[in-house]
């Protein structure tokens, strides 16, 4: 396994291998030291071990970490605070019962008592309706930060102005799709 | 101005905003006093947050796919045809080291500790009846052990035992330390009084091998002859092994 000395370039460059390295290098001792510091099954560290991942691949991206060479420690610090919420939710819904899927939803998108939740959540079902290329380039803008030119050369579009008519084409699409 | 290029021009100023470019005069204008702007920026908002959580959610199931790569090596292991399979190598390569001891010991020489070791040693996580990796954090260490691969078994279990002080762990470890001939660290592995205390897996056995590989048969010997507890399937290979030595 590459073992980068800057984790966050590393990502930026080649996501998917990256995402497997962290994913393979750090799985088992991330899922026993959830299930060693807390009363969470298999399931559920294992659960919160992937958004921690996501978590830190969405901070690369974002530009919220440039530098990175200890990825392993944070991860646990991500993984920490998202343990963290997990306990919270828990408490807040104030019974055990609750599906694991609605509290890694709601431990992945933060607060939960947002009003807009019901509104992004058709939102969320028309960007993966919309299809290919529409969502790829409206994620590679709007999530990625990637340029025009940069989407340009990675969409094969003629140029800029021609990603930036289809960009704009793409949410006016997704805005009649969700109202 | 037509309400396509109107909402065009909002959109191109959003953008900017976005990336912090610096606004024209006009732009300034209708952020800071255009209606429809504030309910186009407002709306916009919302869809920026669905692209966001889309992404989000594309890339947690791409990241749960990931998982597919550990669970198949946990599933095979535990297969009853995987089991008939190791324990038909097992009898053959017993079989194998057998003959090969003869002949060595018939032209006068004496026994092949690497031999010994190397064809002597066998997965044993069907004989002690666990079913260890049921549980995916074991996965990688058995994995590896069971494909043979016990260089990375080795790393894998140290990362294991770090989280699990597991005696059965502590074994395979040391099972995967001497197929690489590092007999000392086996050995003290396997001389640590927890886990001579674990009747589930054949220490002393190994052990044996171990002192067979640091040259000193005579405590082999002795603890090939004082079986802590029996392991039928080993104790045809126990006695030979006391005899062979013994010469």
């Amino acid at each position: 396994m590459k073992t980068p000395i800057n984790w966050a370039q590393y990502i930026v460059e080649n996501e998917n291998q990256a995402i497997s390295d962290i994913y393979s290098e750090h799985r088992s001792s991330f899922i026993g030291w959830v299930k060693n510091n807390s009363n969470c099954d298999e399931d559920t560290a294992l659960d919160i071990f992937q958004v921690s991942i996501v978590i830190l691949y969405e901070n690369v991206i974002k530009g919220k970490v440039t530098e990175l060479e200890n990825v392993g420690s944070y991860l646990f610090r991500i993984g920490k605070n998202k343990l963290l919420e997990h306990y919270r939710i828990i408490k807040k819904s104030q019974h055990q019962e609750i599906d694991e899927n609605v509290l890694l939803t709601k431990v992945l998108n933060g607060d939960s008592t947002n009003d807009n939740v019901e509104l992004i959540e058709k939102i969320m079902s028309a960007v993966a309706s919309l299809g290919h290329p529409c969502k790829t380039l409206l994620e590679n803008f709007y999530f990625k930060n990637m340029s025009l030119e940069e989407i340009a050369t990675e969409m094969n579009y003629k140029n800029s102005d021609t990603a930036k008519t289809k960009k704009f084409k793409c949410i006016q699409r997704l805005r009649k799709l969700y109202s | 101005m037509k309400e396509e290029q109107k909402l065009e021009l909002y959109q191109n100023i959003i953008d900017k905003l976005l990336n912090n470019e610096s606004l024209s005069e006009l732009e300034m204008q209708i952020v800071k006093n255009d209606t429809d702007f504030q309910t186009y920026k407002d709306e916009f908002n919302l869809l920026n947050e669905g692209i966001r959580r889309s992404a989000l959610q594309t890339k947690l199931a791409e990241v749960k796919a990931l998982e597919n790569k550990f669970i198949p090596a946990s599933a095979n292991v535990n297969k009853p045809s995987n089991r008939r399979k190791w324990f038909a190598a097992f009898g053959i390569i017993f079989l194998v080291a057998l003959a090969y001891l003869y002949t060595q010991i018939n032209k006068g020489g004496s026994y092949d500790k690497d031999f010994l070791l190397a064809d002597n040693l066998v997965p044993f996580t069907d004989i002690d009846g666990t079913r260890s990796t049921d549980k995916e954090s074991k996965v990688d260490a058995y994995g590896f052990y069971n494909k043979r691969d016990y260089k990375n078994a080795i790393i894998e279990f140290e990362k294991l035992l770090k989280i699990d002080q597991n005696p059965k762990h502590k074994f395979y470890m040391a099972v995967s330390l001497l197929f690489v001939n590092k007999f000392e660290e086996a050995q003290d592995i396997l001389e640590d009084k927890e886990l001579q205390n674990y009747k589930k897996v054949p220490v002393n056995y190994y052990l044996a091998l171990s002192k067979i590989g640091t040259d000193d048969p005579k405590e082999a010997i002795q603890l090939l002859s004082n079986p802590t507890i029996p392991y039928p399937i080993l104790d045809k290979k126990r006695k030979k092994m006391i005899r062979i030595l013994s010469r």
